[in-house]
């Protein structure tokens, strides 16, 4: 399931990497600004425990939770992609 | 013809001449020159007779072997005296620094014995000496009578359960003490290390006795580990020191970023007597030290030096495969490793370590970096862990309102709920089945959907 995750998390995230790359070559420059991403990460490793807390706690199938969140993430990346490919559909159809 | 049979046969005569005369050359200057013979290791055979496979080395640890089982023999038979006395002597030379303290450790010849014996006077030593026979010998001996105590010679290799733990097993018997014991290899002996004065005779050319053992290899234990992305530590001991005389406790600690340990440890595994492979699955991502404890064999005497027991490799879980080693400890400690793209499991998981590694400079990308990282710790495991990550307040120095204490009482709580009305998970279940069906159902509808062609709609 987490290499699905990852797939859509990738593809997701590669565009913005590239986009967000010449700002952080400038951001680069302040001296100390790596302190804030350092930071962030302790955060994220404390609320990425959260969810497996929640579902042990609310004895819920892990299938089911991942699939649901595998679908909301889809769900993200789906819908304004087709939405794109029919908006360039109907530019160029007769 | 004759000519011709003449000129070999001058030939061969001069040959041998000058080799015996060259062997004379190197021929012992003193009788007493292959008195002695030593051995560079403590190899012992379960069989005896060669050094196969089957055998175990005891050059590091003689003295540990030699003072478990006595220790053992103390066990079973606590009453008896000269039980008692032998361990107490054995201590009293091996391991409190007596300074007329000596001793000549052997093996025999076989290789399927161990011989120890050691001595508090301080006038012991070895001599050569003609035996009664008129046979040059070697002798450890002292100027007092029985003042050399035999801590087990020739104690062969029994089919034993755990011939390791028997090796010299001596059940109850009376402390043996001689006045002179002879060592000479003509009796099967080869001396493995002799902390003794060793009166040489003149002109002796014949081996030099060590009087201590540089272990041949280091003293720390060669680990290799791995972290995966499933969050599994896996440590494999490279069997440097021996395996079955090598005993592992392993703990698990929670760190802070600078992997300074913060509480108590979050796993201790029972000791592990000669295994080879350690594993432990991490709940969460986080900064650890895996404190791998070993009971190795101390090194030679004299004198016992310092060792260190204990191995601190530092961790950072963070779903990454990650490689170490021995290699990367010092002093004990072992630092993080660098992350390797090339041996990430997929294609995938290479190219995002790739990219990670590319793109973790200034603020913006970092932040994606974890925020993706927490997006995948929302993937769950098969077996979720309940652990509330509640760190303990401190109210006022020394007072600590222990706010962790209650994670795991709710996670019991919780359970025994559970428990008490099953219904409560199928519940949840169901109406968790129902908001993915829900879920599919509106993707569906906005994917069929023509007339929306919002390009942000529903995000």
């Amino acid at each position: 399931m987490d290499e699905i995750i990852n797939i859509i998390i990738s593809l997701l995230s590669l565009p913005l990497f590239l986009i967000m790359t010449p700002l952080d070559y400038l951001l680069d420059k302040i001296p100390g600004i790596d302190i804030i991403p350092t930071a962030i990460s302790p955060v994220a490793v404390y609320v990425g425990s959260l969810p497996s807390t929640v579902v042990s706690l609310f004895g819920m199938n892990p299938y089911l939770w991942n699939a649901i969140f595998v679908t909301f993430v889809t769900y993200l990346i789906a819908v304004p992609s087709i939405n794109l490919i029919k908006k360039v559909w109907a530019f160029f159809r007769p | 013809m004759k000519r011709f049979l003449l000129l070999p046969l001058a030939l061969l005569l001069a040959v041998s001449s000058v080799v015996s005369f060259g062997s004379s050359s190197v021929s012992a200057a003193s009788v007493y020159d292959n008195v002695l013979t030593k051995t560079d290791s403590l190899i012992i055979n379960k069989t005896g007779g060669g050094n196969g496979d089957d055998s175990i080395d005891f050059s590091l640890n003689w003295a540990n072997q030699r003072k478990e089982v006595l220790e053992k023999n103390l066990e079973r038979y606590p009453n008896d005296t000269a039980t008692q006395t032998k361990l107490q002597r054995f201590n009293d030379v091996f391991y409190n620094q007596d300074e007329n303290a000596s001793w000549v450790v052997a093996r025999t010849e076989d290789g399927s014995g161990l011989c120890v014996l050691g001595s508090l006077d301080p006038t012991a030593k070895i001599v050569f000496e003609l035996n009664s026979e008129g046979s040059p010998s070697a002798y450890y001996k002292s100027d007092g009578i029985n003042n050399i105590i035999d801590f087990g010679c020739a104690m062969y290799w029994p089919t034993h359960p755990n011939p390791q733990s028997s090796l010299g097993l001596i059940d109850g018997s009376p402390m043996q003490r001689y006045t002179q014991f002879n060592i000479s290899a003509s009796l099967g002996y080869q001396i493995f290390m002799a902390n003794v004065n060793v009166e040489y005779p003149d002109g002796y050319e014949g081996d030099i006795l060590p009087d201590s053992y540089a272990p041949p290899v280091q003293t720390d234990p060669l680990i290799d580990w791995w972290l995966t992305d499933k969050l599994v530590f896996s440590a494999r001991y490279l069997d440097n020191l021996g395996i079955d005389n090598t005993a592992w406790t392993w703990k698990i600690f929670p760190a802070d970023d600078n992997f300074q340990i913060t509480g108590d440890p979050i796993y201790t595994s029972d000791e592990i007597q000669g295994i080879n492979m350690f594993t432990y699955t991490f709940a969460e991502k986080g900064k650890y030290i895996a404190r791998a404890s070993f009971r190795i064999p101390a090194p030679g005497l004299p004198p016992p030096p310092e060792v260190r027991t204990t191995l601190d490799i530092q961790l950072n879980v963070d779903g990454y495969y990650q490689r170490g080693g021995t290699n990367h400890c010092q002093d004990g400690i072992c630092n993080v490793p660098v992350i390797e793209c090339a041996i990430q499991p997929t294609y995938l998981d290479r190219l995002n370590c790739k990219v990670e590694q590319m793109f973790n400079f200034g603020l913006l990308n970092p932040s994606l970096i974890a925020f993706r990282s927490l997006l995948s710790s929302f993937v769950v495991p098969t077996s979720p862990n309940c652990s509330i990550p509640l760190p303990n307040v401190q109210i006022t120095p020394g007072r600590v309102f222990p706010l962790s204490s209650y994670s795991s009482i709710v996670c019991t709580r919780a359970e025994q709920l559970r428990n008490k009305f099953p219904i409560a998970p199928i519940v949840v279940n169901f109406a968790l089945a129902m908001l993915l069906l829900w879920m599919i159902v509106k993707i569906i509808n906005r994917i069929l959907d023509n007339n929306k062609h919002d390009l942000i709609e529903g995000v």
